[in-house]
């Protein structure tokens, strides 16, 4: 930048000197203000907040936009509650979970009542999620304003279903999500499902 | 799993969904919209979220010099600015600071939550502006910035043409397609309506 406009170039220098003044200290305020910046396309509206997960890191908001949400929640439901429930754990809420890019897996979180210590006891049925490399797992975590933040619990599949239980002592009132991602050697973290 | 962010050059920003109201609209205030929020008023969110999504950034980008990090300080702040906006008290003082004292502490903690270096050092050498001039030279840019926001969209192009795209008036006319009287008119207009909204804002 290296051309600044001058007032009388912008405005005509008719009305009252009090006015001009004051049409000179604006002009010298945006001066000093510099450019707003752009506003990237990405976060260009505003995050949907009613909504389970919220403002996404950057690397997952690409992936979550393709993944083919409506039908598979559906599945991802259905399967989950046929497969859950069918021992004493006393079900207080349900989430489901849907697959995130190019993943086919889908599952379903139950949350039960508190232990005499205080947590949360859960149970997580998962299904298409495939065996990992030795030295690797999955990890499920809460996530807040979009962010994984705390772990549940780490494990591992090896069929087509796979069932564990996990405990966790946090208040889910102050998270907005769950994802589950794979922690593999050597590479990044991939983000495989998402409530 | 990065996704490429398109970044327009200036001027052919990406504008959030809605266009600023028309001129002569009367625009409700930051106090109603923090108030209606806190209600869960999905629409008055996306009101504050137009006027100060750009101020946000800019803070973010001059705090954490980095792009993708400032973008996640935007997100951020305003998911705080959702979950918080019934602890805002019109009666202890205005929106506009609340709502910069939030995007601070926001971008405060995208700061410390940092694990990898910047993209760019650090740039204070010696003898820059001190920690109170930054401050200072934040909550102006801010102040301005925001009320840019709230002109209507034909007269905020033509300031944002003005100040910062290095063009002459008869430059702008051709540009924009309307008459170089039209131009200095509204752009007279535009800094009397910035100037009464700047003149509102001093208290932090």
């Amino acid at each position: 930048m290296t051309r600044q406009p001058e007032l009388r170039e912008l405005v005509d220098d008719d009305g009252p000197p009090e006015e001009l003044e004051r049409l000179r200290r604006v002009h010298d305020l945006l001066l000093a203000a510099g450019p707003p910046p752009d506003l990237p396309r990405a976060i260009a509206s505003a995050p949907s907040l009613r909504g389970r997960v919220v403002a996404l890191p950057r690397r997952w908001r690409g992936a979550l936009a393709s993944a083919a949400a409506a039908a598979v929640f559906g599945l991802a439901f259905g399967l989950g509650y046929m497969l859950g429930g069918n021992d004493s754990f006393a079900t207080k809420h349900r989430v489901a979970m849907r697959p995130v890019g190019s993943s086919r897996a889908s599952g379903l979180i139950d949350i039960g009542n508190r232990d005499a210590g205080g947590n949360w006891q859960l149970k997580v049925v998962v299904r298409g999620l495939p065996r990992l490399p030795t030295g690797s797992w999955y990890v499920l975590y809460l996530t807040k304003h979009g962010r994984a933040v705390v772990s549940c619990g780490t494990f591992n599949s090896s069929g087509p279903v796979t069932r564990v239980r996990m405990s966790a002592p946090y208040e889910f009132g102050e998270y907005d999500g769950w994802v589950v991602t794979a922690h593999m050697r050597g590479e990044p973290d991939r983000v495989l499902m998402t409530t | 799993m990065e996704v490429a962010l398109e970044r327009p050059p200036l001027l052919s920003l990406a504008r959030p969904s809605k266009p600023a109201p028309p001129a002569g609209e009367v625009q409700p205030t930051d106090e109603e919209l923090l108030t209606r929020t806190a209600r869960g008023d999905g629409e008055a969110f996306e009101t504050l979220y137009r006027r100060y999504s750009r101020p946000v950034l800019g803070l973010a980008l001059r705090r954490l010099r980095d792009h993708g990090r400032a973008e996640d300080a935007v997100q951020e702040t305003f998911a705080s600015i959702w979950r918080s906006a019934s602890s805002f008290r019109p009666e202890r003082g205005r929106g506009g600071p609340w709502l910069y004292a939030v995007a601070r502490n926001a971008i405060s903690d995208r700061g410390r939550a940092r694990t990898e270096p910047p993209a760019e050092a650090p740039d204070q050498p010696a003898g820059g502006p001190s920690p109170e001039e930054l401050a200072e030279q934040d909550w102006l840019s801010w102040r301005v910035h925001a009320a840019l926001e709230q002109l209507p969209s034909n007269e905020r192009q033509l300031i944002e043409l003005a100040y910062w795209s290095e063009l002459s008036q008869s430059e702008i006319a051709t540009k924009v397609g309307i008459p170089l009287g039209t131009v200095k008119t509204r752009t007279r207009s535009a800094l009397s309506r910035l100037a009464e909204m700047l003149e509102g804002e001093e208290v932090r």
